[in-house]
């Protein structure tokens, strides 16, 4: 009977990680001036989010001061980002932890 | 910006459309729907000045004037060097949309219909003149709605009910 496999290395499998390859997080921050209606309408124009998650997202960076929209790779975010200074919105983007 | 430019007839009809009572019956809002296209209705005064505004915002953009550029947070706040790289990358496809959604803003304020796209392009230009009168007045969190709004700020207020308006004829939330 031959002797079981070893379990293979998944880390060597998918190489090591890098910090590029670490998500970045797309940053919506509050504002004065923008009302809460028009960010609704953006974020959901945007991301196709529904009512409700945009008004979370919405109301998460009234109260906090920021909100995470969402993560992805740093062409996406940076995409994401240029889409909200279109709609007049403060935004930008950082490292997942 | 356009306290010089406005007469004291126009600002004072403008405050009276702000904030007088409705007699009788609702009056409709500013924008008007038909079909799958909508158009905006206001006073000769508000169309005027709302109009002279936002070619004022739209010159500023063409020259590339500062004013015309809120101040917004770096996107990459801890790397410099790449937010400048990517505010340089999209600098000029950002003028040529402001410019182009600030003309349709022009010609929708001058009656014309617009679809769903014309629609959300006005909401966004609209929202860059009122951000860019928002600069110019001082706008912050502690900033409240006057008892005597200066010329200025009854423009900046102007703006907001129309783009409210907007938002909402666009689909968005009456919050």
């Amino acid at each position: 009977m031959p002797a079981p496999a070893a379990a293979p290395n998944l880390a060597q499998m998918v190489g090591p990680t890098t910090d590029e390859d670490r998500p970045w997080k797309v940053v919506l921050w509050n504002d004065p001036v923008n009302t809460t209606s028009l960010v609704v309408l953006a974020l959901q124009q945007l991301f196709g989010f529904d009512r409700l998650q945009a008004e979370h997202i919405m109301w998460e960076a009234h109260h906090n001061g920021r909100a995470v929209v969402r993560s992805g790779p740093r062409e996406r975010a940076e995409a994401d980002v240029a889409g909200l200074h279109a709609w007049g919105l403060s935004a930008s983007v950082e490292r997942d932890a | 910006m356009t306290g010089g430019e406005l007469s004291a007839e126009l600002i004072a009809e403008l405050e009276a459309a702000l904030t007088g009572e409705p007699a009788g019956d609702e009056p409709p809002g500013p924008v008007v729907a038909d079909g799958r296209h909508w158009h905006v209705e206001l006073g000769p005064a508000e169309t005027e000045i709302l109009t002279l505004v936002a070619g004022g915002v739209r010159l500023l953009v063409a020259a590339g004037d500062d004013r015309a550029v809120p101040a917004s947070p770096p996107v990459y706040p801890h790397d410099p060097a790449r937010d400048a790289a990517f505010r340089a990358a999209h600098a000029e496809e950002t003028r040529a949309r402001r410019l182009a959604e600030l003309d349709l803003l022009a010609a929708v304020l001058a009656g014309q219909p617009v679809d769903q796209a014309g629609l959300l392009a006005c909401v966004r230009a609209l929202n860059d003149v009122r951000r860019v009168l928002a600069a110019v007045i001082g706008v912050d969190e502690h900033w409240r709605v006057p008892d005597e709004p200066t010329p200025d700020e009854a423009v900046f207020l102007a703006c907001g009910w129309l783009l409210s308006a907007l938002v909402v004829a666009a689909g968005g939330p009456d919050l």
